[in-house]
């Protein structure tokens, strides 16, 4: 390839370039971001969390048009942001996370942006008493506090206290919506409690697949045994199954629960361990951990997806529990299949 | 995860016992059984792998399933089944995996581009696909699709028998398609060119080989997880190659490491909590690759330091042999001690010291206690024969092979020493028979000199 | 607002990306002569364990640590490579394989034997970064953004991935004569003087050290591709190694900047305004794929389009060849005194002649008629052809090689006469001028060939093809 040529494929390469960037501009010059249903609302949001964006809905009412980023069903550790994400976010009045790296990388952006706007991390200002430090680590906290209703609740405060700041007109309402939210939220909290209470006290062991039940542990006495660690790197070794499967059968443990995030191949060794050894342990239900339910249905909001938890877990573990859950509405017809 | 092993102590040795002879317990030995199967069948299978230049094309192919889960899930749904049930998704993986394959297989034939560069293309596109359509997926409003990919990957120590079963079945057939073809895959392994202007349908070959690949990494995939695929395709494979040349006893000796590595791993994982039996697998393979690597007597690293060290001092003898003659023919007195030696060439190190204690002990030359040397009856005869080679040598390249007279001695150094008596013969015969003057002769052994130093 | 967006956000990841794009490929070039190309993917999975032994010392997930820890772990992984190859003389593609996977799994042992297991530390989620988390927040329109002030607050990815790029050009720039001779013929380079080895480590480190820090802005995938399409891409467009690295560049920049588009654009055009962008590093792999794709198709030399019309060219020029050679040879016949064998033949003629048993549609055959028309080598009358005088010198002269051909295999080859018909039928159309020229000096002065007919005398002025 001659000289010349290659001037002409450098010439060709810098007009599709600019080509390029204009059309970069063009987009941005059009509208961006999402349409706004209804025209009366004041402040725009954007939540991380399915479970974040659910809590900000109840307490903003209809004041606020909330976009959450992570959907439903999606694990919050590996979520990549696009460009349209981030022109929800350069868009919104405040922005709602977790915290505690739970959303992994993104965390940086979401600190820079902080610089610009309110950007409100609800983990973060959780009292150190409400978080979890697993042993030997320091500074870091187990990110999965929504196990634990409880400390959940507290939230609600933060994100009230951030939307009536933007909107003072409506901080009344947020005030409201908050403190009946919290009440739902403690309703939950004391239906866990009972039903939970009536587990057999040496039945009380949870056998998941990963480990992201550790707030729920410390709030309901229950002992958690994840078969992996949090990490998707994470794997179990011969011993750490065995010894999984020697409790199950020393302890009785009537049954294991599969995760909707998680494969169920670790759980299913577990049983067929347990059966060789002559007993029959079952899958107690599929738990949420990462991620709530389809959105639309009861388990898609944060109170259903603890309700549907405990329940499942109290009545797979010899407890008593109504079968359609604390309000009726669990396995609903508005679920979607 | 401690306090539960904690609670089980460590084992004793009775313990170990019980674990290394498949007794432990219902998952110990389902995972130690499962190890070893896979270990033998893609041991088997990576030497073929190995030896076509696609020791990564498990890799290629593991990460283009991603586009295949995705896209599975994506017409699942849309089809209106459970989108998560492991049939739609391990052949939505299979499709594109097998898609991967034959892309590689057409770029390595059909363009310049080599087998590995057409195992990263594919690797890094396909990929590159899935990561578009994973984020599509994620954006999408349709519950649980969280970890998707991780959902097709296998956990080692979650095997269970009926998986073992089907791994020591994949490793049987694996070994026995490998013997049934083995001309055919070695024909094609070691010269696929060749192959094809002999009229081998080499196509038709390298996609049965690709075929088996592609089995035991997607069977692979899903019981013990990516990275074992990866490490078992590739590492028993390269580490038998250090064994031998023979493609039949490498095959073997690759089928028995990856079991071996199976075993020792599984089991290692099986003594301790913490440990991952995967990991710890791929570990066990790395120490087996290292020891080959370093010990194997064919063509490891310290058979291979030891050879060129022999040749080596072969090659210093001669030069002394030949030294101690020419020096002798002269009438050179000084060239005949140890220091004329050593002045009139490069020494390095103590490859005099070694050349002179070498030939002493095989009766060449005696070394009188002033340092001079002088050549045996026996020696004499060695010199002369490694110096006829030599000048033979020298004669020839001057005339035939158009090299300058100045380059010629160093050259002659350089092959004399890997002349055999046979081919000495024949470079005489045609230096004579195109009317070459031979050197000044001496009279031919009838024995080699090496043979006779021993 | 439009425009500060602009500049806030696809400004630096464009960048950003393009920067670690050109290093990648430039660095890629090398590593496709030396077959290492998956180094990226290699790299990608041996980070793990750098990771977690950082986060063990330091006691913290926070950039810095886990990035130094990567790179240590990467420089490990590729000397290893080097070593594995050089010393073991293991195929390289193998050595990327014992050494990614031996490290990858020592980082999943090392990650579940500590407390580590408990908080969340893969690649995915305390390494690899994504392109559009890359943000420049100060300049509120083009205005303000070549202020100092405001270039002072260049994303520290932009900033570290340019410093990057500048090395990678510099090193490249100074060593290219060093590179090219180690990676093309190491044993070359050694008698030379050159050190191929210490060459070889010097680049791995670059490499390793470009691939975490472009890990760190722009994620795993995007550079993994990086590594091998653009320079795949030139390397199918050139022989030549600096034509190469310049392609390669182009190519670099251009799925970088073509990817972002694609995400940026494509849904919202596809399916409808308010969709959600696409992923920008898968697209933008996906975009160097797809350039590969049509250069493996189209490139003017090596593409499989240009071979096969080559192959077609050649397949038409020896059917011409042959047509010509068969008309004068019916002329032969002719004037030989049998007056019932004609001059000429009809297309279906011809065409059913010079398919012989081979069958197919003879599209070659249709268009060698129509090229010899135009050159005026045949002239039609009713539907027949037959040679004009042109056409009859131009055949003489094939004829003439080919019975020269015939009398060489009889004569010098000792093959039968009646067993050299076909092969010089091969041999006449691919006679190189030297060739020809030892052939007339071999049969010269023979007047006739094994089968006692005529060679015709020598054409002046005659090309041969050569």
């Amino acid at each position: 390839m001659s000289m010349h040529q290659t001037w002409k494929w450098l010439s060709l390469f810098a007009v599709g370039l600019c080509v390029g960037l204009a059309g970069c501009r063009d987009e941005a010059a059009g509208p961006g971001g999402e349409d706004t249903p209804g025209g009366s609302k004041t402040v725009t949001v954007v939540a991380t969390t399915a479970m974040i964006g659910d809590v900000v809905r109840e307490v903003a009412g209809d004041r606020a048009v909330v976009t959450i980023l992570i959907g439903e069903g999606v694990d919050p550790h590996l979520y990549k942001m696009t460009r349209s994400d981030n022109q929800l976010m350069s868009e919104a009045d405040v922005i709602f996370y977790n915290g505690l790296l739970l959303e992994g990388k993104m965390t940086d952006a979401l600190v820079r942006l902080a610089s610009t706007k309110p950007v409100v991390a609800v983990g973060a200002v959780l009292d150190e008493s409400d978080l979890l430090e697993p042993e030997d680590m320091e500074g870091h906290y187990d990110p999965h506090i929504w196990m634990d209703p409880a400390a959940w609740a507290k939230i609600t405060g933060v994100i009230s206290d951030a939307l009536g700041e933007l909107d003072s007109e409506g901080a009344a309402s947020y005030e409201a919506n908050a403190a009946a939210y919290r009440e739902r939220v403690e309703a939950l909290h004391a239906y866990a409690g009972e039903v939970l209470g009536t587990v057999p006290e040496a039945g009380r062991v949870l056998v998941t697949a990963h480990d992201a039940f550790q707030y729920f542990a410390r709030a309901y006495d229950f002992e958690v045994r994840g078969i992996q660690g949090i990490s998707t790197e994470s794997e179990a070794g011969v011993r750490d199954i065995e010894a999984l499967v020697e409790m199950i059968v020393t302890r009785g443990v009537r049954a294991v629960f599969v995760e909707s995030t998680v494969a169920d191949r670790n759980v299913k060794a577990l049983i067929a361990g347990a059966k060789r050894q002559g007993h029959t342990v079952e899958i107690g239900g599929e738990l949420f951990s990462d991620a709530m339910g389809p959105s639309g249905t009861y388990e898609g909001t944060y109170i259903g997806m603890i309700d549907h938890n405990v329940t499942t877990i109290a009545r797979a573990l010899g407890g008593e529990a109504p079968d359609r859950g604390m309000q009726g509405r669990l396995g609903g017809e508005d679920e979607a299949h | 995860m401690s306090a539960v092993v904690a609670a089980i102590a460590s084992p004793g040795a009775e313990e170990i016992f019980r674990i290394l002879t498949f007794r432990a317990g219902y998952n110990t030995s389902a995972v130690i059984i499962g190890a070893i199967m896979l270990g033998v069948a893609a041991g088997a299978i990576g030497v073929f792998a190995l030896l076509r230049g696609r020791a990564l094309m498990g890799d290629a192919l593991s990460h283009a399933t991603l586009p295949g889960v995705a896209g599975g899930f994506l017409l699942g749904t849309w089809m209106g089944f459970d989108p998560r049930s492991m049939p739609v998704l391990l052949t939505g993986a299979t499709v594109t995996g097998v898609l991967g394959v034959l892309t590689v297989l057409f770029i390595s034939r059909h363009t310049r581009l080599r087998e590995d560069a057409a195992i990263g293309i594919v690797l890094s596109v396909f990929f590159g696909a899935g990561v578009v359509l994973m984020q599509v997926i994620a954006r999408l409003d349709i519950g649980n699709r969280g970890g998707l990919q991780q959902f097709i990957y296998g956990q080692t120590a979650a095997m269970q028998g009926r998986d073992a079963m089907v791994l020591a079945l994949l490793a049987v057939l694996v070994l026995l398609v490998s013997l049934a073809f083995l001309k055919e895959f070695r024909v094609v392994c070691f010269n696929a060119e060749y192959a094809r202007a002999q009229g081998w349908p080499v196509g038709v070959i390298d996609i049965i080989m690709m075929t088996f690949v592609v089995l035991v990494t997607v069977v692979g995939l899903q019981m013990v997880g990516l990275i074992l695929v990866v490490a078992m395709i590739v590492i028993p494979a390269a580490a038998a190659r250090f064994w031998t040349d023979r493609l039949f006893v490498m095959l073997l000796t690759a089928a028995v490491l990856g079991g071996f590595s199976g075993y020792a791993g599984g089991a290692a994982s099986a003594m301790a909590g913490g440990l991952p039996a995967g990991a710890v697998i791929v570990l066990a393979s790395g120490g087996v690759f290292l020891l080959s690597m370093f010990f194997a007597p064919a063509r490891g690293v310290v058979a291979g330091v030891v050879r060129t060290k022999r040749v080596h001092d072969r090659t210093n003898r001669q030069h002394l042999l030949r030294m101690l003659l020419e020096a002798d023919e002269v009438g050179d007195a000084e060239g005949l001690t140890r220091t004329g030696v050593r002045s009139r060439r490069a020494w390095p190190g103590r490859s005099l010291g070694r050349a002179i204690r070498q030939l002493r002990s095989g009766g060449a030359i005696d070394v009188d206690p002033s340092g001079g040397l002088e050549l045996t009856t026996t020696g004499r005869e060695q010199a002369a024969r490694v110096t006829r080679n030599h000048r033979l040598w020298e004669e020839y390249l001057v005339r035939h092979a158009d090299i300058a007279p100045s380059h010629v001695d160093w050259s002659a150094d350089l092959v004399e020493h890997v002349l055999s008596s046979e081919m000495v013969r024949q470079l005489e015969e045609s230096v004579a028979a195109r009317g070459g003057a031979l050197p000044p002769s001496v009279h031919p052994l009838t024995g080699d000199p090496e043979t006779a130093q021993g | 607002m439009n425009s500060t967006f602009f500049i806030q956000y696809d400004v630096p990841a464009l960048a950003a990306a393009t920067c670690a794009a050109v290093s990648c490929a430039l660095l890629g070039n090398f590593l496709l002569l030396r077959r290492l190309s998956l180094m990226g993917d290699a790299i990608s999975h041996a980070v793990l364990p750098g990771i977690v032994v950082a986060f063990l010392l330091v006691g913290s997930r926070a950039t810095l640590p886990v990035v130094a820890g990567a790179a240590i772990a990467g420089v490990v992984v590729t000397v290893a490579v080097e070593f594995l190859c050089r010393l073991g003389r293991v195929d390289p593609g193998a050595s990327m394989g014992v050494a990614f996977s031996v490290l990858f799994a020592l980082g999943v042992v090392l990650l579940e034997q500590t407390a580590a297991s408990h908080i969340d530390l893969d690649a995915d989620c305390v390494l690899y970064g994504q392109l559009e988390d890359i943000a420049w927040l100060g300049p509120e329109g083009w205005g303000d953004a070549f202020s100092w002030g405001h270039l002072q607050n260049l994303p520290r990815e932009v900033l570290t991935l340019v410093s990057v790029g500048i090395v990678v050009v510099l090193f490249i720039t100074i060593f290219f004569k060093e590179l090219r001779i180690t990676s093309f013929d190491p044993d070359l380079a050694s008698t030379l003087g050159f050190r191929p080895g210490w060459m070889h480590y010097a680049m791995m480190i670059l490499v390793s050290i470009a691939v975490v820090a472009s890990f760190e802005a722009v994620g795993s995938i995007q550079v993994i591709a990086m590594l091998i399409c653009p320079p795949a891409t030139a390397r199918l467009l050139t022989d030549r190694l600096h034509v190469q690295l310049w392609l390669s560049v182009a190519c670099a920049v251009l799925s970088s900047v073509g990817g972002y588009m694609v995400a940026a654009h494509v849904p919202a055009l596809v399916v409808g305004p308010g969709t959600p962008s696409l992923d920008a590093a898968g697209t933008m792999t996906v975009t160097s794929g797809v350039l590969l794709g049509l250069t493996i198709v189209f490139s003017p030399w090596h593409g499989l389009v240009a071979r096969h019309v080559r192959r077609f060219m050649t397949a038409v020029r020896i059917e011409r060849e042959d047509l010509l050679a068969m008309l004068y040879r019916l002329e032969e016949v002719h004037s030989a005194g049998d007056g019932e064998t004609p001059r000429d033949m009809s297309k279906v003629q011809i065409i059913e002649a010079l398919r012989g048993d081979r069958g197919g549609p003879g599209l070659a055959i249709r268009v060698a008629l129509r090229g010899a028309l135009r050159r005026g080598e045949i002239m039609g009358a009713s539907g027949r052809f037959g040679l004009t005088e042109a056409g009859r010198r131009r055949a003489q002269g094939i004829i003439r090689m080919h019975r020269l051909w015939e009398h060489y295999l009889v004569h010098e080859l000792g093959l039968r006469p009646d067993h050299v018909h076909r092969t010089a039928m091969a041999l006449e159309h691919v006679t190189s001028r030297a060739m020809q020229d030892e052939l007339e000096t071999a049969g010269g002065e023979v007047a006739t060939d094994p089968h006692d007919r005529p060679i015709p005398d020598p054409v002046p002025g005659d090309e041969r093809p050569s």
